[in-house]
């Protein structure tokens, strides 16, 4: 009967960072300093598409850092994670091992 | 709810996993590249592994004897100083140039960065911090007086920060304890003597007995630059050794 509805780490999911796609799109980032777009798009297995639409989220959210550049001619999308991101991140995960440690059976609360 | 939530952090332990591997799977070659600069540093020495001529031939200089900065790495005879000098000043930045390079061909062909340069930039400002405190003046030492602390100048003491900062970007823990085994042996052998034991160790060593005044490691020539450049570069050598056999798989 300790638990108050504002200490419940359900509480603590960001919309944002909580969807699977983009979830995956901060953990990727969060391994390297940039990656670029194909590489990310291989990681997850996604299309190009939905990639962009998730990307676009999480940019605007401050989470993710857009670079456009032109290599050999060509242009390249190199992706960084923000520092904001980063913490994003890590509150995301501690909050779903918090969750998840409340629901596993013999540790529930009232 | 719980069984979705369970898959999907350890779906993302698993790409964090799978995207580190990828990453930071070129580690190999700079750990073997720091490796090889210490290990060709023996050449810098008149007797890398034999013994020195009992009784120095003071009518040729530097015959036999060293001089205090140790530019070749460790407190023993060498060829010139200026040699010793010119071999890491010249040698660890082109080792960070070849590194750098590595990395760049490496991030663009795989799409993913790494912190390199802040490995460059480390390396570089230690071995420019060498080279100012080096040239303060101060009284020289000469055998057979120990260093004592002052013997931490040395370009050795440079590569295991190079290794430790690497292990750092690189997010490796075999790199950081590699370059601190490195730099343990060297300040060990540069602020003693090569392979000289303190008085408290070698009366341990001796069970307890007898004197407190030191002595000698002689074990596998341990007291000989050769053996001692060889046993500090061997975390690095396996580390560098065993990232290239688990890249060469992983491109196979």
């Amino acid at each position: 009967m300790t638990s108050t509805p504002e200490s419940h780490p359900a509480l603590s999911l960001d919309e944002t960072t909580h969807q699977r796609v983009r979830l995956g799109i901060l953990a990727v980032l969060s391994e390297t300093t940039e990656c670029t777009f194909a590489a990310l798009r291989d990681q997850l297995e996604l299309t190009d598409g939905n990639l962009s639409r998730h990307l676009r989220v999480l940019e605007e959210a401050g989470l993710v850092e857009v670079r456009k550049t032109f290599e050999d001619r060509r242009p390249r999308t190199w992706l960084k994670l923000t520092r904001n991101g980063r913490k994003a991140l890590r509150a995301q995960l501690d909050a779903m091992e918090k969750l998840l440690a409340r629901l596993r059976p013999g540790t529930e609360q009232d | 709810m719980d069984d979705l939530a369970e898959k999907t952090l350890a779906d993302i332990r698993q790409l964090r996993a799978r995207s580190r591997r990828l990453a930071h799977g070129g580690a190999w070659l700079p750990a073997l590249l720091l490796a090889a600069l210490v290990l060709v540093s023996m050449l810098l020495y008149r007797s890398p592994f034999g013994e020195p001529p009992a009784v120095p031939d003071f009518d040729t200089p530097d015959a036999g004897w060293w001089r205090h900065p140790f530019w070749a790495g460790l407190p023993a005879g060498s060829h010139s100083d200026v040699s010793a000098y010119l071999f890491w000043f010249v040698g660890l930045p082109l080792t960070v140039i070849v590194t750098g390079a590595w990395y760049r061909w490496r991030g663009s062909r795989l799409g993913m960065k790494i912190a390199w340069p802040w490995y460059a930039g480390v390396t570089c400002a230690v071995l420019a911090l060498l080279a100012i405190i080096a040239a303060v003046p101060t009284r020289s030492v000469t055998p057979p007086f120990q260093a004592g602390w002052s013997g931490l100048l040395t370009p050795l003491v440079a590569v295991a920060v190079a290794a430790i900062a690497l292990g750092v970007v690189e997010r490796s823990l075999g790199l950081i304890v590699g370059g601190a085994w490195l730099g343990l042996i060297a300040g060990w052998n540069c602020a003693l003597g090569v392979g000289e034991l303190p008085g408290w160790l070698a009366w341990l060593l001796d069970g307890g007995d007898g004197s407190a005044l030191g002595g000698q490691l002689t074990l596998f020539g341990l007291h000989r630059p050769g053996p001692v450049l060889i046993l500090m570069t061997l975390p690095l050598l396996s580390v560098g050794l065993l990232g290239w056999w688990r890249a060469r798989k992983v491109t196979r």
